[in-house]
Order: structure tokens, then sequence, then C-alpha cells
């Protein structure tokens, strides 16, 4: 088995995916090294080359100037892989989706707010065909590896289509709802080890929602843990905004 | 000579997201020298209006990867000041781990992963691999303990969800904190050890003074909190970053550069090394002078020599928090957190691996973010890079084509830019 | 149809029989003091699992020192099962080249204070690892712990509900049951295994009779107003009677289908498997995990249908395991009331709820004795070492059928014939892959080699695609229940109408050839194959032998879309069968195809008056372990990869998850 060619790639994003994905022990990416050859990783390396078997893409897509090489990169690859929430599901990126352009331009560049060219934020597959994808926010270091070795084994990803609950619930949480905080970890897909419920967080859902949600009992659950609507609405907008049935 | 240089190096590989350095040289003269960050703005401080002050921190994070840690604790910080809230030792001990976590990360990789290639002629790590494995293994080994200590302080390094304002919704057990210490104590014998690889490499010999800034609190190689110090004009008050860093227009240019006294100034680990060297370890100082590397060093290739020295610091100073909290009593408390809104206006001022960051968010009365406003360290450096291209190419022009190129991402790359974090885009040029 | 006019059913029935404590090891007493002090002794021989507190939560955890041991019980997020039944274990280890080795992590353990709910739904666990298959991994465990648990003598919170079904009172599941007296806990020994632990390791005394009956008054006193459940012996057929009641659709549309209420349950034992090789690609392991009815996907298999695709399917499917299909096997409620699910469902449903809602909305009419089985003094079966390890087979002859379709002929390394019944399936394994059930296309036979039709759609299957003649890969079986010998017996002299769709020939073909060695035998054979498209058939160059076969035999074909050389039938399956010549009580059917099919095959025959009895079919469902221990294959509580893929029709008439 020839080593499959593995590219990187970054858009509007924080890159912490990229960087997420080399945290490994050393001898865990010494032995990834051995299984793919990553050939293009801007962050890190400075090689380049022509054609990949894998691509993963971070970031989402905010202006129409990055489309172009968007599809280039598509045109170069086998497969292509959106990795993490950014490319995903638009990620934090799309939070100013919410908000009328003209807003947000002047709010941070008051006096030029043309200087520079912005749309809404969308995630990669609105405009080229994603094979695959690796979610979160950061993506998780195991789930990459986990996902990179499937690929190459020639399996499904593998990326879990049940909730964050699951994984709270086996690693025996107390439930954040009964210490006073809110959480979106019933509609949102495990993978994460239920990372924020058991690190004294929350889950805000930034693995984005498992294939059928039920918003109607979710938001049922907020309010009854009194949450008004805006507080609600808010908690959702995070990493939600592709799912429009949700506002 | 009637040589003609034009260059234009895109997307430079190496550094936090998307930069271009264009360079045109007709017979000796510079005609155009840019250094321009081509990443696409993302408008984190009109994403934060309206949100509730629990979510500034955990929004801000995602303006960057690499310094994640470093823009929640900027934004806690700035909340906390507008709050008027003060930090319990417990709280500042677990900041320090956290902050210190994310050092080891950002540092090693940048002196191993984006810097070191370079001066052994390789492309990148990854044929250091076969060549210097040692040398890979233990860098990989460093970043690891950050990446770890942040899994153990905040949930992860990247994007941690426990800090939180006035408190950390999660403790370390005692067995946690000695496996920290442990960590620490043995990256810093790996680090001691291996000097002789940062020591060997030959950097360019150029210098050119410029206005260093940092943060300064006496007593202390302040990273976490304390006033500004410029090495021109000495301490102002945090409260009077805007000051620092005031913004400004270049003619012909839509674009707006960053200067205090002199049309640029530099911050990241070379200011703090500058600025506040008589407070580091005893074990850095002395790391500091095998490097060769004394206060007040000019030659902006030597930040990453600093980076080493700081690593140094930040390990003892990680042993020194660790076992602080050791000696409280066991197991430690979540601490309670009573977090009652102010209207008004927070600032919060950190050192973060590239240099000093500054929150700044207007709250209304219930608690939700007015206006904000964030500088980042590389958009500060933005006009400095460039003064220091400007300066150097004259020095080089001789070489061949790829020899500057190569030099000049040697030095855009020494400053280590993260350029992700173009919350706020001091410096562009738009590319046409 | 309306739900209450269906509810008025004749029940017959007299009260359950009430359970039999073992006696005959009687009662003692210890100072609790003394008691600690022998557990403090004994951490250095035993891992001790109590209830404890860890990081701010009170949890059932392996403790260091018996100081740690909280003796006033708090629930619990999750129930001791996780001792036995871990969230997540490794059960084979595995080498690319092929070293295959069971693991069990086991080692002595005492399960200390444990609460009667949890006694009862170890009851539960030790009958469902052990019936028709031994679990090994839950069986060691459970043989290496002695457990000793603490009865209650008040409700622990306003959630529990044990006293609903009899719970709170302990009749086995435990080694020994404390009682707590204040200084001292009165002993009750239940097993030879805690006997010989108390013999060995703790001071006893008699019991002090008084101290104890001041107990016992104590816990009536407690427990006095609270009621079980009235018909608590009925809820088995209340349930039954009121699938369509509308209270499953209201509390379906709360449910999160989060899957919380399944994972805190001390009586549900699902679990999924995965194939994960390290990172080196060399070394592997298959991992199971617990797994949930409620969660969306539980039911669905590679292919794309999902046999439990409504959340209300799953809602009605869990509570009726607990107070239907458990119960109706064993007379005791698989659920036990331990609360555990309410507490940790946010929308708050609750089987209490649900259970008092469908008496509430039942008439009984009390009869005769139940019949079930007791759990009491459940034997714990052999546990089967090799239960879930493959053996090698080579493949020895690639064919391909169609785009999707190949035929594999496989071969036992070990040289035996695989011995299978027509309708049977094997488990086929790729390391580092997975595992994949594959129902037997060849006919039964003394030769170690037998053929796969096997259609690319999971992981396992696509990968069989790029295999190669002379490639290795495991088998686990034969499992089912096929046609078996009754079935071929009565099949006698009859006239057999075997029914495909789709993919449906390939398990249909071991049978058909089977009969079409003696077609002398049977009455006559018709074989009707439908299909999208002529280019999809199976077996094409089989089928057109038949088709000349004459005699007795004949083959009808039709297809969904024809093309030009197509000279048969043209429409779906169902068209072929008017025309049929059947003489109804002369005719066997037999049914093998898409699910959908069934039912439009099955109103066919019953137009064409062919009696249920004179029915078989195999039916599809999700599998992973084959052996009657995952879950995924069950249909109401029937376990398809136990009772089926073959079913005799009236077996599953009246099952609505059937067809
Ligand atoms: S904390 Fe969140 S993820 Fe965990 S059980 Fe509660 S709702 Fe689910
Ligand atoms: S718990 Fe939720 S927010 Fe946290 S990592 Fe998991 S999916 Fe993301
Ligand atoms: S815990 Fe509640 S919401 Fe979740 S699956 Fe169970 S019944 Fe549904
Ligand atoms: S119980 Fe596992 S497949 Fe039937």
């Amino acid at each position: 088995m020839s080593k499959p060619t593995v590219a990187f790639f970054d858009f509007a994003s924080c890159e912490g995916c990229q960087l997420s994905a080399i945290n490994l022990a050393p001898q865990q990416l010494l032995e990834l090294l051995e299984v793919i050859d990553i050939v293009e990783f801007r962050e890190a390396l400075s090689e380049k080359a022509y054609h990949y078997d894998i691509t993963l893409i971070e970031g989402s897509i905010t202006r129409k100037s990055d489309i172009p090489r968007l599809q280039d990169i598509r045109n170069r690859s086998d497969l292509v892989v959106a990795f993490g929430a950014c490319a995903h599901i638009g990620g934090i990126n799309a939070l100013k989706n919410f908000q009328r352009p003209e807003e947000y331009k002047k709010a941070v560049y008051p006096d030029t707010p043309d200087l520079f060219e912005t749309d809404i934020a969308r995630s990669i597959d609105a405009f080229i065909k994603v094979d695959a994808f690796i979610p979160g926010c950061p993506i998780d270091t195991d789930e990459f590896v986990r996902v990179v070795k499937n690929i190459v084994l020639g399996k499904n990803p593998d990326i879990p289509d049940y909730p964050v609950c699951v994984e709270c619930k086996q690693r025996e949480n107390v439930c954040v709802y009964e210490l006073g905080l809110t959480c979106l970890g019933p509609v949102i897909r495990a993978g994460c080890g239920a990372r924020c419920p058991s690190n004294g967080g929350y889950c805000y859902g930034c693995r984005g929602t498992i294939p059928e949600p039920n918003i109607y009992g979710q938001k049922d659950v907020m309010r009854q843990y009194h949450l008004t609507h805006d507080q609600m609405m808010d908690q959702f907008k995070l990493f939600l905004n592709h799912n429009k049935e949700v506002f | 000579m009637g040589r003609i240089i034009n260059l234009d190096i895109r997307h430079i590989t190496r550094i936090e997201g998307h930069g271009n350095i264009r360079l045109n040289v007709r017979d000796g003269k510079i005609e155009a020298c840019h250094f321009d960050i081509v990443e696409a703005p993302r408008f984190f401080e009109a994403m934060i209006r309206g949100r509730h002050f629990d979510e500034a921190a955990l929004i801000t994070s995602r303006i960057c990867g690499i310094c994640s840690v470093g823009h929640q604790l900027a934004s806690l910080a700035a909340t906390e000041d507008a709050f008027g809230l003060s930090l319990s030792t417990q709280e500042k001990c677990l900041r320090r781990l956290l902050n210190a976590g994310e050092y080891f990360e950002s540092h090693t990789l940048h002196i191993y992963f984006l810097a070191i290639p370079d001066f052994v002629g390789a492309k990148s790590v990854l044929p250091l691999v076969k060549t210097h494995r040692d040398v890979v293994v233990h860098a990989l080994k460093l970043k690891k303990y950050g990446h770890d200590i942040g899994d153990i302080i905040g949930g992860r390094l990247v994007h941690p969800m426990a800090s939180n304002v006035q408190a950390m919704t999660k403790t370390p057990t005692e067995k946690e904190l000695f496996s920290i210490i442990g960590w620490m104590q043995e990256a810093k014998m790996e680090l001691m050890l291996n000097v002789t690889t940062l020591a060997n490499l030959s950097l360019p010999d150029f210098n050119r003074d410029t206005e260093y800034i940092s943060l300064y609190k006496p007593g202390t190689y302040a990273l976490l909190e304390g006033d500004i110090f410029s090495s021109d004009t000495g301490v102002a008050s945090y409260k009077s970053y805007r000051e620092l860093t005031q913004e400004y227009a270049i003619p012909n240019s839509t674009a707006k550069r960053c200067k205090h006294t002199r049309d640029s100034f530099m911050v990241g680990a070379l200011a703090r090394f500058n600025n506040n060297y008589q407070w580091l370890s005893d074990n850095a100082k002395s790391v500091a002078e095998r490097l060769n590397l004394t206060p007040k060093c000019t030659n902006p290739y030597k930040n990453t020599l600093a980076q080493y020295v700081e690593l140094i610091h930040l390990a003892d100073d990680a042993i020194d928090a660790a076992q602080t909290l050791i000696a409280m009593a066991q197991p430690l408390k979540v601490e309670e957190r009573i977090v009652s809104p102010v209207a008004g206006i927070g600032i919060g001022s950190i050192e973060v691996p590239r240099g000093i960051l500054y929150h700044e968010y207007a709250y209304n009365e219930k608690g939700f973010i007015k206006t904000a406003n964030c500088v980042i360290p590389t958009g500060q450096n933005g006009q400095n890079i460039e003064n220091d291209m400007r300066a150097l190419v004259p020095q080089i022009v001789d070489k061949t084509d790829e020899e500057i190129t190569l030099m000049l991402e040697m030095l855009v790359r020494a400053y280590d830019p993260c350029i992700s974090c173009s919350t706020h885009l001091l410096d562009v040029e738009i590319i046409r | 149809m309306g739900w209450l006019s269906q509810i008025i059913k004749r029940l017959v029935r007299t009260s359950p029989q009430k359970p039999v404590t073992p006696t005959g090891f009687g009662m003692v007493q210890t100072r609790k003091e003394d008691l600690f002090a022998s557990l403090g002794t004994l951490l250095s021989r035993y891992r001790i699992a109590a209830l404890t507190e860890r990081k701010g939560k009170i949890l059932f955890d392996y403790i260091n020192d018996p100081r740690e041991i909280i003796l006033d019980y708090q629930p619990t997020v999750l129930s001791p099962k996780k001792f036995f039944f871990p969230q997540e274990e490794v059960f084979l280890e595995y080498t690319a080249n092929g070293k295959i080795n069971p693991k069990i992590d086991f080692q002595d353990t005492i399960l200390f204070g444990i609460r009667p709910c949890d006694t009862n739904a170890i009851k539960i666990l030790d009958e469902a690892f052990s019936e028709s298959n031994g679990d090994p991994n839950y069986l060691t465990k459970r043989e290496h712990t002695i457990v000793i648990a603490i009865d209650c003598h008040k409700l622990c919170d306003e959630q529990g509900f044990c006293y609903k079904t009899h719970s709170q009172n302990v009749t086995g599941g435990a080694d020994i049951l404390l009682f707590d007296m204040g200084t001292d806990f009165a002993i009750k020994i239940f097993t030879q295994k805690g006997k010989d632990f108390i013999d060995e390791y703790l001071n006893t005394k008699a019991l002090d009779p008084n101290l104890f009956k001041a107990y016992q008054e104590r816990r009536h006193d407690a427990f006095k107003d609270l009621k079980p459940f009235p018909h608590l012996e009925y809820l088995p057929e209340i349930f039954e009677n009121q699938k369509d009641h509308p209270f499953w659709a209201s509390e379906a549309k709360r449910c999160l289908s989060c899957g919380s209420c399944i994972f805190v349950c001390p009586t549900c034992y699902c679990f999924d498997v995965a194939d994960e090789f390290a990172l080196n690609l060399h070394e592997g392991e298959r991992i199971r995990r617990w797994d949930a009815c409620m969660l969306h996907s539980f039911a669905k298999v590679a292919g794309g249908e999902n046999f439990r695709q409504e959340t209300e399917n799953r809602v009605r499917h869990r509570i009726n395991k607990k107070f239907n299909y458990l119960m109706s096997k064993h007379g005791q409620s698989g659920c036990v009331g331990c609360g555990r699910c309410v507490r940790a469902c946010l929308v708050k449903i609750s089987p209490k709820v649900i259970a008092e809602t469908l008496i509430a909305d039942n008439n009984v009419i009390e009869g005769s004795a139940p019949d079930v089985q007791p759990l009491e003094n459940h034997h714990i079966k052999e546990r089967d070492i090799r239960l879930y390890v493959p053996e090698k087979a080579t493949l020895t002859r690639i064919i391909k059928m169609t785009d999707k379709e190949t035929l594999y002929e496989v071969e036992l390394a070990s040289g035996r014939p695989l011995g299978h019944e027509p309708g049977q399936f094997v488990q086929v394994s790729l390391l580092g892959i997975g595992e994949a059930p594959i129902s037997i296309s060849s006919e039964p036979s003394n030769e170690p080699r037998f053929e796969l039709c096997v259609r690319a759609v999971g992981d396992v299957t696509h990968k069989m695609s790029e295999l190669n003649v002379g490639d290795t890969l495991y088998i686990r079986g034969p499992f089912g229940h096929g046609f078996d010998a009754d079935i071929l017996e009565r099949m006698k002299n009859k006239h057999l109408v075997f029914i495909s769709g789709g993919l449906g020939y390939a398990p249909m073909r071991s049978l058909v050839n089977l009969v079409l060695q003696t077609p002398e035998h049977y009455k006559k054979i018709s074989i009707l194959n439908g299909c999208k498209t002529p280019e999809d058939r199976l077996f094409k160059d089989e089928l057109a032998n038949i088709s000349k076969m004459g005699g007795n035999v004949e083959l009808l074909e039709t297809v969904d879309c024809a093309d030009e050389q197509w000279t048969c039938g043209v429409g779906v399956i169902t068209t072929l069968l008017p025309d049929l010549d059947m003489v109804s009580d002369e005719t066997i059917a037999i049914i093998v195809g898409p699910p959908i099919m069934y039912k439009f095959v099955l109103r066919s025959l019953k137009e064409r008056h062919i009696p249920p009895e004179n029915i078989y079919m195999s039916l599809e469902r999700r599998m992973k372990c084959g052996v009657g221990k995952c879950g995924h294959c069950q249909i109401e509580g029937i376990y398809v990869c136990q009772k089926g893929p073959v079913f005799h029709y009236p077996d599953i008439e009246d099952k609505e998850e059937a067809i």
C-alpha cells in the first residue's frame, strides 16, 4: 500500500484545527507519518505538491475571491475533508451572518467600511463537493487520527451520529443542567468525548447537530430551565447558523 | 548595477495565517517593499457586540487557535477590569499554568517547526524527522507538554472551556499538579541540554534599533498583568494602550499602521526580553548567556532565541505556580463565581507569545457587550517588519533572488507573525 | 382502529408467584467496624468498588481505603453494571497477520453496597448474558466478583420507584445482603460464594432478633404506603394491548433521542462493536461499547433501512422491553424502578408515568397462573471463551455477479465443513475493518467450502470487493435459525413457492438448490424472482438452467424496468402471484426480499388463501454479535439472530415491528 498524499489548506479560520491535528505524542506523530505523506501544510511546511489524495480544508468561505482557490484545490484532490467547524458548518465566523454587513463592517472599520471584501460566512460544501468531515471547534485530535486511519483503510470516516449526552453519560458526569447551566448536548453530534460538560463547561454546539435533532424538544428543555427566547437563540447562534430550522 | 529585483512571495509558508511580501528594487533603490496580510477579515469585534460577558472569552478565543489562551485571558481580564473583579491566588496560579501551556506549544512550534528548518537548509521539519530525529522528538515532547497542561487546566489547550470570568470552572487534582511539575522539570532539563542546537544557528547579523513595547510589572517577568513599558518612553498605564497603538494612514494607501513615538515599534519575546530581562528566572538568564543574548538586543532574528529563553523561565514559573497550588488545601475547590455586571469599559492587556495583546470592551449594565476593540501583536509589528525589510534589503541586495527571498521570509518568520488573528487588520495593503 | 376499543381484552391470570427467597444459609450479624476493618485488609487481595465521592459527585468507584465508602445511599448517575459490562471494552486482540486472542480484563473484585434495585437488575443481566450463549467477558467478571448489597430501609428520593415492581426486595443478584442496624449490620447470605467469603474474612456473631425486628419495622413503615403498580403481573398484556395508545406519540414528541435513559439503566445491555487498528496498522482490537435503542440509528442496517426510524417506535420498544418482553418471559419487571432514567432525562419521560397511564386506560380481568420462568437462583451458564473469536478462512473463488454483488467461495482453514442449514448466516470479519453478517448462499454440504453472495454496502463488504482469490478472511458461525430439519420435513410433498426480491435470492438460493437436488420429493416447485432490471438479477446462469429443468419445476421472473431482450414479466413481484396455480393448503410459501416486499406479498398470499401456517420468511435486521447479546436485531423482544432470520409466519404475525 503506497502512502496517500495529504494536504492541509485553510480559509477564514483560526488555524486551531491544524494545530490540534499535530497535537500528538512524538511516537504517534512519527507513526502517522509512516501511514500518510503530508505534502502540503502551509502553516508548518514549505513543500508544495500538485495532486493530493486526501485534502483537509479548514475555514469557512467569507469572500467571493476565495472561491476560485477553493475550487482549484477541489480539482486537484481525490478526497476533500471539511476540517473543523468553520469548514463543516460555517463555525464561529457565521455568527456575523446574523448581523447586516453594513453594521458589522462599520463596527470594525468605522472610517473605511468597504476596505475589505466580505460576504456571509459559509461552509465549504456550499461551493464544492465534500466527501467527509471532521467536526469540532477545534477538531478532536483522536478523532482526526481515527478518520485518517479509516480513510487510509478504506472505511467510512465513522463520525458519531449520536448526541453529546451519550458520551457525557458514559463519563458519569452530573448533567450541567443540574448545575444551573444550559447545554446543547442533546442535539449536538458527539465525538468530542463530551469535552465541555466534562471540563467545567457546557456544550455550545461546535460539532453541529445530529442528523435528526429534536429542536422542538431541546427548546422545550431550555424553556423549562428558564431561558428566555433571546438567551436560547443566542446559544443556538454560536455554531448553528446553518440549521435553518432552529431560527 | 542596473539590476531589477521583483519579488512577489505569496502565502508565506510556516507562519500562522496568510501574508505576502512584495519587493521591487531598481538600480539598488527600493521602489516598493511591503509585507501584506491577505487573510480574510473575520469581524470578531462586531460579532461579540450584544453577547453576554460569559461568552466573550469563548468567542474571542476563536480569533486565533495558536494563542487562544491568550485571547481568552485578555478577554477575561477586560471583563474583570470592567466589573472591578480581582482574582484569588488560586485563580492566578491556574492562569499562569494555562498560559505556560500555551507558550510551550506556541514557542516550540515556532522555534523548531517554523524557524529552525531554514537554518539547516530544510524546507520543513519533515526532512528533519530523518536527519535530526532526536531534535524532532524533543520538540514534539515539549509541544505535547503544553497541550497536556492545557488539557489539565483548561480542558484543552486550543479554545479551553474551563476558563471563565473570575474563576476557572475546573480544578486540577494534586496528582495532576505533580505531573505538571514533573513535565516542566523534564522540559527544563531537555531545553538546557539542547541549548547548543540553538547556539549553533548562524543567525544573520542584522541590527536595527526600534522601540520595544511590553507589559511591565516590577518584580515579575510580566505576562498576565501590569502596565505598559516602552523602551523609549518608560511606563504607561495599561489604560492608555490606545496611545501606544496609534493608528495612522500611509499616504497613497488605504492601509493603516500602528505607531507610538517612532513610526514603528516591536512587541514579542525580544521586546519582553529587552524590557524585563532582570526578572527572568536564574535558569533562563544562564541560558540567555549561553546563547549570547543580552539586552538590549536589536537583531530581530534573535526573537527566536528570546523565545527559547522564555521557555525556561515559563517552566520555572509553572513549577512555582503548581507548587503554590499544591500547598493549598486539597482537593482544590472550584471557586464560586459571583459576578455582578457593571456598565463601563474594561481593558485587558496580556503578553501572548507574539507580543502584547489588548482587549477592550464596553459593557451595558446587564453585562452585554456594547462595543469591543482588540489589538493584536502582529498588527502592531507590521510596520516594524516592513521597516526591518527596508533596512535589510540594501545590505543584501547583491545576493540572488532566492537568497533575498529566504532572508526576507526568515525575517518575517522570526517575528512569528500570527495573521489568523485578523480581527482587525491594522496593516494591510490590498492586493488588486 | 381506536386504541380504546381494543384494550378490553380478556386476560387470564392469577396473582403471581411470590418470589421465593433462598434460605439455607441463614443470617448472622457483624459490627460495622469489623466489616470495614476486613475490607481494609482485603484491599490487597481484591479490588473494592463502592459508593464514594469523586470530584464532587457520588458514584460507584474503586476505592483505596474503606473510609472512602459512603453508606448513606444517594442515587448514582450510572449503575454498577459498569463493573461487569463497562462502557467500553476490548474483547478481541489481533494482529494483521491473524493472531487473534479473546481478551477479558478482570480481577477479583468486591462490589460493595449496591442497593436492592441494582441486585434485581443484576439478575436480569445475568440472564441476558448467559441465555443461549454465555458471554465470556460479562460472566468472567461476574464470577470473580463478590456482590455485597445493602438493604434500603427507605426510598432513596422522589424519583425512585422500586416499590412499583417489588424491586425494593432483594431476591438474588447479590451474594450477601447487609441490613444497616446502626452500629451493626445484619447479614443475610444468598450464595455459597457469599458464605465462604463470610466464613473466611468476617467476624460474625449470632443475629440479635430484636434489633433485626426493629429494623424491619422501620423499613416496613417507610414502605407501607408505597404500593406496587395495580395489576403489576399483567403489565405485559397491558402493554401489548396498548401499542397504539396516543401517549406513545406525545411522549415521543418530547423525547430528544439522546439515549441517556439507556446508558444509566441498570438492566440495559445492548452494545455496538467496532474494530480499531493501532496507527501502525498492524495490531488491532475489537471493541464493544454501550449502545442505546433510543438512538436514531440503532436499528439501521448497512443498506440504509432503519427498522425503528420514528422516535415513537423507539420509545415504545424501550418501555415494552422492560414491562412487556422481559417481564412476560421471567415474571420480573425489566424495569427495577431505580429512577436513574427519570433523573437523567431532561424532558422527564418516565417508565412509571407511562405504566401508570397505560394501566389506568386498560380493563383487566384476572384469570389463571402466568406462564413464566422466574429468575430465582438463575444458573449462570458456562461461558464460551471463543464466542467472539472468528476462525480463519480463505477466498477460493470470486465471481462478479452484477455491478454491486459478488459471489465469494470461502473455505475454512481448518478444513471442517461449515455445517449450516439453509437460511443461516455467518459473521464475516476483516481484521481492522469490522464484522458483518452475511447469509449463506450455498446449499448445505460436507465440503469445507461455502458461498456468500455480497452486496458492497458497508465497510466490510466494500473491503471484501477489493480482495483476491487466496486472501484471508475470518468467519464465525453459522448462526441463527434456518430452514431446519422440521421445516424441510414439512415441505415434503408440498407445492413450494419461493418468492424472492432483489438480493433476497442470495439466501433463498441455499434452500432452492437443496430442494432442486430432489425435485421429486415435492409436489411442485415454483420459483418467483423479482428484480429492478434484468441486469440486476443474481445467478443468471443458474436461473437459466432452472428455467430449462421442466418437470415440476417452474421459474417465473419479473423486473421493474425491462430492456429489449427481456421476455419475462414486468412489474412488481406480486404480479406473478395471481396467475400461479396453487392449492392453498398444499402450498408452502417462502419469502425473502427487501423489507417493503413482505407486506404486499403477504397480502397477495392471503388473497390466494394460503394459511399463515404455510408461510416461512427470512427477515433482515441490524446484527452485530450474531449470538443474541448485542440487542440490535430485536423485533419486539425476539432476537432475530437466535429465533430467526427464518421465521414461521404465525410466530411473528402479530408483531408490528416484524413486517
Ligand atoms: S451536560 Fe449536556 S451533554 Fe451532558 S447529559 Fe447534560 S445535556 Fe447532555
Ligand atoms: S461538548 Fe459541544 S461545544 Fe464542547 S467540544 Fe463537544 S460539541 Fe463542541
Ligand atoms: S433520556 Fe429522555 S429524552 Fe433522552 S432518549 Fe431517554 S426518554 Fe428520550
Ligand atoms: S443480539 Fe446481536 S445480532 Fe442479535
